[in-house]
């Protein structure tokens, strides 16, 4: 999975470099200067989860998100994601992390798509901007769509 | 600043206490070290590539044009472009909210612009570029294929609903 990854950059890398050289220079530049931004977040984050990995036991984790924890893992998954408020560049790691430690794809989906799609905290910013009715539709309709391709992401990749 | 100091204090407080358990052999420590340096070997397979990819993708294709097409927003080519224009939107749904203020002005359709709210939270490419690097790219096509239809749906019934009701976008 990460050797696509590597090659794609590097294809890419090389053809914007023969293509311009100054405008290459100033996309590593924002690149690094936006890991580096962030570099703190993704210690922080790092250093949490490790943390709470060991410190929590591993029958916890798993009734409560594994493998086995079924329906209540996507509720707590949903719950969660909506609730919250980080940049996709918090969540993935995170989801990447827990696939390592044997979570179901379908219970991370539930987490990166309601993180994306439901704004419990920001509710007020939407409000003004759709009133409150319809900001509440918007939530509950962003929340089946969360369940229907939670569904979805069950059947294709299974546990 | 004081921001900054605190950041310090809790990368060296982390920093010594991974270094001391090893020292004294404390367990907890121990595992926890060895986690985060697995954790962190991981990222840093991903992460520098992920921000090129981003950093290129910022450089060599312009906001500004697709907006500029945006003009052109009958029957499906509205929702062609909004689902573009989505792509290209930073941060998070509060960020969407203002722009969609923006398109509500210029005269775009409700159900064009419920679409875009949809696809805004899901289809913002910097950030679909870091769900591949981390997660891989079956994740990333599967949760493409069932969200985009079913916020174009929703965008469509949504704002349709809303036109006949004589629906206003509240205007600061």
């Amino acid at each position: 999975m990460n050797i696509g990854l590597w090659i794609l950059t590097t294809v890419l890398l090389i053809y914007s470099f023969i293509k311009d050289k100054a405008k290459t220079f100033s996309a590593l530049k924002k690149a690094a200067k936006k890991l580096w931004s962030m570099s703190y977040l993704f210690f922080f984050v790092m250093a949490v989860f490790s943390f709470l990995l060991v410190i929590v036991p591993d029958y916890t984790f798993d009734s409560y998100i594994g493998a086995g924890s079924g329906i209540k893992g996507v509720i707590i998954a949903l719950g969660f994601g909506s609730l919250s408020v980080m940049p996709g560049f918090v969540a993935f790691p995170i989801g990447a992390a827990l696939k390592i430690q044997g979570v179901p794809l379908y219970i991370i989906a539930a987490f990166t798509l309601s993180l994306m799609t439901i704004g419990v905290v920001t509710f007020p910013i939407e409000k003004k901007f759709l009133g409150t009715r319809i900001a509440i539709v918007r939530n509950i309709l962003a929340m089946f769509v969360c369940i229907i391709t939670v569904v979805f992401f069950k059947m294709v990749f299974g546990e | 600043m004081r921001g900054r100091y605190i950041k310090i204090f809790f990368v060296l407080l982390f920093i010594v206490f991974i270094v001391l358990s090893y020292l004294i052999e404390y367990k907890t420590g121990k595992d926890t070290g060895d986690a985060f340096f697995h954790v962190l070997v991981e990222m840093l397979k991903i992460l520098p590539f992920a921000f090129i990819l981003i950093g290129l993708f910022e450089v060599w294709i312009k906001k500004e044009t697709v907006v500029k097409h945006l003009g052109t927003k009958s029957g499906m080519k509205g929702y062609f472009w909004v689902l573009i224009l989505a792509g290209f939107s930073v941060g998070g749904l509060y960020v969407a909210f203002p722009l969609s203020e923006t398109l509500y002005k210029k005269g775009a359709s409700l159900k064009v612009i419920f679409a875009f709210l949809g696809f805004a939270g899901i289809i913002r490419i910097p950030m679909t570029i870091f769900e591949i690097s981390f997660l891989g790219l079956p994740f990333t096509i599967v949760r493409l294929m069932v969200t985009i239809p079913l916020f174009l749906l929703i965008g469509i019934l949504l704002g349709s609903i809303l036109e006949k009701r004589g629906f206003k976008f509240k205007i600061k």
